[in-house]
């Protein structure tokens, strides 16, 4: 049902937090992010939603792919569908700030991370990807001026970055949003650029 | 009872380029950068401070430059403009000076007893220069680069703006002991102290507004006075008695500080007036190299290789900090 996905949520230790949504991993569930999430922000609510695509043997995922290793057409604009309707009402379920919610993922949790974010921006004020796809060749002309994105992915090989996170971050900089590129380590930039967040979006000021 | 606060002590607010927003504050508006800092929670972000010649309270303004800030969104829950004061008659210069400086600026215009100047920082951050026909005592720097009698002597008022204004009046004149000073329409104008320039606020209800979202060109809060430690903890007492959560005496290196959010959502802060800007650095000297407190000193190198590059505001441009890292 649209607006309904299976889910696991951490509250937030105390005080004022962000709240990290994250997507699992191909062949994750929504237990497997909350590791990550909490290494990356110990102080946000956590926010795992399961992927709609069960792959057999348990796990789950997030799109799609055909015999050849493509995306299954649609199953990417299906991702951006599916957390449109999920986020809002599961921030009123869990009693989150809507106005506080940051995307991550990686690989192809990212690649469907990327794909939310150039379809349905105001969903969330952030996102964290960790070696994206490119989800759309010619996404839809939206204003990202608005969500701040840090993308990491190892180098392609010495000195040579990775070609399919600079395209996302060529679509996203030309869209507006103010990304953060980091092709050498990632996890501890990332912690660094959530607290630099924090103080920007006046998170965690109050108690 | 902790004595009713004297006025502002600073406002903060989000912006994106440190560099730009440096120049801006110190070559259009005037003001010295007092401190060159970073944010102690979050050291990749800078702390930078604007005021008059030793950064007196009620004289700052204060920010958090991140490039990669996201854009934020004016509206309810935030205080939404920040106003200075200007002498009587000097809005003409400023109208010009602000031309020639490319600022985005109305003509002035007048509102009540006051003549006020609106423009938007490079950021998007909506400013006032308000003339105030009691005049302004306070001393402007005397060395900026804005003639001494255009120059801006403080804080004047900061609006915050509420879906509904009741709870957060009740806070302002019930708990902090400010005094309603004019209702006119839907802007309720309280003046902490002995009132003035630098001690006023207009609460602004508008319910029709959207809900606003702090990030970049917003007010992250707004910080009252009070002169001593003693008063501050008192203040913490009494908030807290009233239901309010209130973060514990936080070392601000400058002053120190409580926080807590009225009902309306704006980010709250009572800051003492002392040490100010001199405890690290000589009068002559503020702002001008990267201070750090004690425990962040031992990682200087670090952080120092994460921030930008910014360079002193004004003629000699010598580079302050950064510079070293970062995409």
């Amino acid at each position: 049902m649209i607006g309904e996905l299976v889910h696991r949520f951490v509250p937030a230790g105390h005080g004022e937090a962000l709240t990290l949504v994250l997507l699992h991993g191909t062949g994750g569930d929504e237990h497997s992010p909350v590791g990550c999430g909490a290494r990356l922000d110990p102080g946000a609510a956590l926010l795992c939603p399961r992927g709609p695509v069960g792959l057999g043997g348990g796990g789950f995922g997030w799109f799609r792919r055909d015999d050849a290793g493509a995306v299954v057409a649609g199953d990417l604009v299906s991702c951006g569908a599916l957390l449109g309707a999920f986020l809002p009402a599961a921030c009123v379920r869990c009693g989150v700030d809507a106005a506080r919610l940051v995307l991550v993922g990686c690989g192809d949790a990212a690649t469907a991370v990327a794909a939310v974010v150039l379809q349905q921006p105001q969903l969330v004020r952030a996102a964290v990807v960790f070696s994206p796809g490119v989800p759309f060749d010619a996404p839809p002309a939206v204003d990202l001026s608005a969500v701040s994105v840090f993308v990491a992915a190892e180098r392609a090989g010495p000195g040579v970055p990775p070609r399919q996170a600079v395209r996302l971050v060529e679509q996203l900089r030309k869209r507006g949003a103010p990304v953060r590129t980091c092709w050498d380590g990632g996890v501890a930039e990332a912690v660094s650029w959530l607290a630099a967040l924090r103080v920007a979006l006046g998170v965690g000021s109050a108690p | 009872m902790p004595s009713v606060p004297a006025g502002l002590h600073h406002v903060t607010a989000i912006a994106t380029d440190p560099q730009r927003n440096a120049d801006f504050y110190h070559s259009v508006l005037g003001l010295r950068l007092v401190k060159t800092t970073v944010n102690f929670d979050a050291p990749e972000t800078y702390h930078l401070y604007f005021g008059t010649e030793e950064g007196a309270p009620g004289t700052l303004i204060t920010f958090f430059p991140w490039p990669q800030a996201p854009r934020g969104r004016p509206g309810t829950g935030q205080a939404t403009t920040v106003a200075f004061s200007v002498p009587s008659g000097s809005l003409g210069w400023w109208q010009r000076h602000l031309q020639q400086a490319g600022a985005a600026a109305s003509a002035p215009h007048a509102r009540e007893d006051e003549e006020v100047l609106g423009l938007r920082d490079p950021d998007g951050l909506a400013l006032e220069l308000v003339a105030h026909s009691g005049g302004d005592e306070r001393p402007p720097w005397p060395e900026g680069p804005v003639p001494v009698e255009h120059a801006i002597r403080g804080l004047h008022a900061v609006t915050v703006t509420e879906a509904s204004h009741e709870h957060t009046a009740a806070l302002l004149s019930e708990t902090l002991g400010f005094r309603l000073e004019r209702e006119q329409r839907a802007r309720f104008r309280f003046g902490a102290g002995a009132g003035g320039p630098g001690a006023r606020v207009d609460v602004l209800c508008s319910p029709e507004a959207p809900q606003g979202l702090v990030a970049a060109g917003t007010v992250h809060h707004i910080a009252w006075r009070t002169p001593s430690d003693e008063e501050q903890v008192a203040w913490r007492e009494t908030l807290v008695d009233e239901g309010l959560n209130v973060t514990p005496v936080l070392d601000r290196q400058y002053f120190h500080s409580i926080y807590f959010r009225e009902p309306g959502g704006v980010l709250l802060e009572i800051a003492t007036d002392p040490p100010g800007f001199t405890a690290d650095e000589p009068l002559m000297a503020l702002g001008r190299a990267l201070r750090l407190p004690p425990w962040l000193e031992p990682s200087r190198a670090e952080i120092e290789r994460n921030l930008p590059a910014l360079r002193s505001p004004g003629p000699d441009e010598e580079l302050l900090a950064g510079g070293s890292g970062g995409s």
